[in-house]
């Protein structure tokens, strides 16, 4: 209707007589044409566009990097920095970012070298590299950032303050680790870690949302790099009503080998979250938690496949004898093919026997068994 | 009674099928705008990540890459050391030699060290029986398996013997002749793990590898296709996934993720019964499948689509070839429909059972079978002396330019995206193709597409045919010259003996 009503009103008079149906092709013919010109046009300049940018950025990445390479290697052959160093080396890229090139682009540019640079380098450097930064009036650029609308700049932003900016205080970030947006918020979270070293992880006391396993990465990442960060005992968020909270919990306990968190870690066995059950299970493994594998066993029958799978490489891991007769028992009940050629890994792991030996042990197997028994032995397959 | 006859005839024509072209008309423009805003989401969450970060962390999930190999001597090796060199912490690649009659098996033995191994192959998923399973005695092959199978006539019947094998919980499968770039891996798994529902399939952009430069299994220079046919097929692979797939992802209603290019779900896979080896669209058809038991299993899920350029293949460049494949995906999106019809238009089924599935019968599938029908009436007309050519001018140019307007667009997204030509001139060279594919390439489509249905509605048998491969810029003397050594080998041997 509207194009009818639009095509009465443009079209010359012509197709005023015409039917609607021939109206209406040629009011979609005309805008058809309109938006292919302007398309083409949008595609044509946006490559001139974007050539004029790479020639821009090309040229002032290559003043800044030989800049910063030039004082890094300075830096490094120092050791120690002086203000006035610093200050030159400011003065340096001043040049370059404010006189040479007034634009975004080339500051942002210069964080991320400057980004780059810190993540690659140690002690003094590292310091002088943040220093550098501040100096370079950058941190307000970055700070800047949190207050536009765009919440990919804002995290942005935030990644860039928390790698540069580790005096700068934590509460600026704060409002932002409740943030709806999950990306934002993890990036806010991993930011709070890196800055509020005395209480880092206050955050997970409140965090309701789901720690997808992505965060999880990048959280797990942050943590793990923070030499500074006091590192508690995570056993107390073992009880959250957060499972990825709990999952997540579970793979620092591992990491930092937490082994105080073992019986709570028991405990879990019979957590409602199959998730969560599995990584307990892994973890008392990995843990060597040996008063949890009689306990896995009683509980075995209740699990999951996937947890049961999981108990037959904790017991591995935990590698206790008598855990063999069990390890058998499922290797010969053959219900599962999987679970029965991990328990004939664990069985050939823990007991040291030969091909031979097991063959002559287990003498009434079936061609399926005895498939497995070579597989755990083939070394070209268990490189 | 011929009145009757011409007044039906005029109503449906001159109303109806107009009402259906635009209304498919609609349906693209609305794919446009969806499109764009997933493209968009995609590069806003992508845009600080270092996806590199996954390299380091002990719980980035394992993946199995599986690419079945049938008869692909002219380049399998430099296929195989392109997927052994993929970035990832934790990956194997599984070779699967579909029965292969060149010297595709030998060529692996010899340049990859193979031994046979005491594999234990549990068949979850029933295929042709499996001959031998190899693994590299130098360590530097460690994640290599190769499996020597009995040809099961598709590639489904192959990859279901490489998840069968596979040892991670995430398998992606791909063809052994593409070129995938080196983060595939990283950005694929992605999904899986930053989505709050269960992702249980992830694509990517398929690209045209023909007239790019490529050492050693690795491209090294993207170029425009210089042929006439990929050109075009280039023009469509954009606009087919950068504006459909990523539309319908959007609304996660994806119901293809190409065979050339898929990671998925491995529990569901098995658990929906693993690729059908009698369809000729297995891809489409898993998904559907996944989909269908998803949905009867009411677990929230996700099949996703990433606008990024993760994977190069080599398209036919000769009309046969090309004849013959184009046959096979119509009648592989033919036989999807049947055998899946109850899920059209049933409830049960969500957004996908009332949307995406009736759209690919009645645009997708229907649309070419009604433009002959249109084409059909045009001759009657003319024939009969009553057509109306301004009329018909009009009709055709309003179809020639939305068609040319949809295209252009998808190039821009594809700006958008990527940049992926390195040159403005290549750009605009695919623009220009875009005023010509109606002319030249569309009919072709249009009547493989016919084709494809007669096969389907006659049950006339359709064989796969072998994609033939003329190896890529740059690499063909050396793959002459490898199979010219394992056959000089196998000639000093037989002559020992």
């Amino acid at each position: 209707m509207l194009f009818y009503i639009l095509g009465i009103w443009i079209l010359p008079d012509i197709f005023k007589a015409y039917p609607t149906i021939i109206i209406v092709a040629v009011m979609v013919i005309g805008l058809s044409i309109l938006a292919s010109i302007i398309v083409y046009l949008i595609i044509f300049f946006g490559r001139v566009r974007a050539s004029y940018i790479d020639l821009k950025t090309t040229k002032a990445r290559k003043l800044i990097s030989d800049k910063l390479n030039h004082y890094l290697f300075f830096m490094e052959s120092v050791g120690n920095v002086t203000r006035d160093d610093l200050r030159r080396v400011a003065k340096e890229l001043n040049k370059i970012t404010v006189l040479k090139f007034k634009s975004r682009l080339v500051r942002q540019l210069l964080i991320d070298q400057l980004v780059y640079f810190k993540k690659n380098f140690t002690a003094q450097t590292s310091i002088a590299l943040s220093k550098l930064y501040q100096n370079l009036g950058l941190k307000e650029f970055s700070f800047n950032k949190l207050h536009t609308n765009s919440w990919e700049v804002k995290a942005q932003g935030i990644a860039e303050l928390r790698e540069m900016a580790p005096i700068m205080s934590a509460t600026e970030i704060l409002p932002y680790t409740n943030s709806s947006n999950d990306d934002l918020r993890v990036e806010a979270q991993a930011a709070y870690m890196w800055l509020n070293t005395a209480d880092p992880f206050s955050f997970l006391n409140n965090t309701s949302e789901i720690l997808v396993e992505w965060h999880q990465i990048i959280l797990f990442d942050m943590i793990t790099k923070n030499e500074e960060i006091i590192i508690p005992s995570f056993n107390k968020w073992l009880n959250s009503s957060n499972s990825s909270i709990i999952v997540f919990c579970i793979k620092l306990i591992i990491y930092y080998k937490q082994r105080n968190a073992i019986p709570s870690l028991i405990q879990l066995l019979d957590h409602s979250d199959i998730n969560v059950q599995n990584r307990a299970i892994n973890a008392l493994g990995k843990l060597e938690a040996v008063s949890a594998g009689p306990i896995m066993i009683a509980h075995y029958s209740t699990f999951s496949k996937s947890c049961k799978l999981e108990v037959l490489k904790a017991l591995r891991r935990i590698n206790r004898k008598t855990s063999i007769k069990f390890l058998r028992a499922e290797f010969l009940k053959i219900d599962n093919f999987y679970i029965a050629k991990c328990a004939m890994y664990s069985v050939v792991a823990i007991s040291g026997y030969t091909r031979a030996q097991l063959l002559a042990d287990l003498p009434e197997i079936n061609a399926e068994q005895k498939a497995i028994i070579n597989h755990c032995f083939d070394k070209l397959i268990n490189i | 009674m011929e009145i009757h006859f011409q007044y039906y005839l005029h109503l449906i024509y001159d109303r109806l099928i107009f009402f259906y072209s635009v209304l498919i008309m609609l349906s693209y423009l609305t794919l446009l705008v969806l499109s764009i805003f997933e493209i968009k989401k995609y590069l806003k969450r992508n845009s600080y990540i270092d996806h590199k970060l996954l390299l380091s962390s002990p719980y980035a999930p394992g993946i199995s890459v599986l690419a079945p190999a049938y008869n692909e001597a002219a380049t399998i090796d430099y296929n195989v050391h392109s997927l052994l060199s993929l970035d990832y912490p934790s990956f194997e690649v599984i070779i699967i030699n579909d029965g292969s009659t060149d010297e595709t098996l030998e060529i692996l033995i010899d340049k990859y060290q193979l031994e046979p191994v005491a594999f234990a192959y549990y068949e979850q998923i029933i295929t042709q029986p499996v001959k031998q399973l190899f693994k590299s005695s130098n360590s530097v092959y460690f994640r290599l398996l190769v499996i020597d199978k009995e040809n099961g006539g598709s590639k489904a019947d192959a990859s279901n013997a490489g998840i069968n094998a596979a040892l991670y919980p995430i398998f992606l499968c791909t063809d052994v002749d593409c070129i995938l770039r080196r983060d595939t891996l990283l950005k694929m798994v992605k999904p899986f793990i930053e989505e709050k529902v269960k992702v249980i399939a992830t694509g990517a952009v398929i690209r045209i590898v023909n007239s790019c430069e490529v050492e050693s299994g690795v491209l090294t220079k993207v170029k425009i296709p210089a042929k006439f046919l990929p050109l075009f097929q280039e023009l469509e692979y954009v606009r087919a996934f950068l504006v459909g797939r990523m539309a319908w992802s959007k609304v996660n209603a994806l119901l293809l993720v190409s065979g050339g290019l898929g990671m998925f779900d491995k529990k569901t896979v098995i658990a929906a019964g693993g690729y059908d080896h009698a369809s000729f669209g297995e891809d489409m058809e898993l998904v559907t499948r996944m989909r269908g038991y998803m949905e009867r299993q009411k677990t929230p899920y996700a099949v996703r689509y990433i606008p990024e350029s993760l994977c190069w293949t080599e398209v036919p460049d000769n009309i046969r070839v090309f004849g013959s494949q184009r046959t096979r995906w119509t009648k592989g999106l033919a036989q999807n429909l049947w055998i899946h019809k109850k899920m059209i238009f049933n409830p049960r089924y969500g957004r996908f059972g009332m949307i995406a599935l009736p759209y690919w019968l009645l645009f997708e599938w229907f649309a070419p079978i009604i433009e002959f029908t249109g084409i059909l009436y045009y001759i009657y007309l003319i024939i009969t002396h009553s057509i109306n050519w301004d009329f018909a001018i009009i009709l055709l140019a309003f179809v020639y330019t939305f068609s040319v307007m949809l295209t252009v667009t998808a190039v821009l997204w594809d700006e958008i995206t990527q940049k992926q030509y390195a040159s403005k001139t290549e750009v605009m060279k695919l623009c220009t193709a875009a005023f010509f594919e109606p002319f030249l390439y569309h009919p072709l489509a249009l009547f493989f597409s016919l084709r494809g249905n007669y096969f389907f509605f006659t049950g006339k048998k359709l064989h796969w045919g072998n994609m033939i491969r003329t190896g890529f810029a740059g690499s063909k003397n050396l793959i002459n010259a490898t199979v010219r050594r394992v056959k000089s080998r196998k000639k000093k041997k037989h002559e020992k003996r």
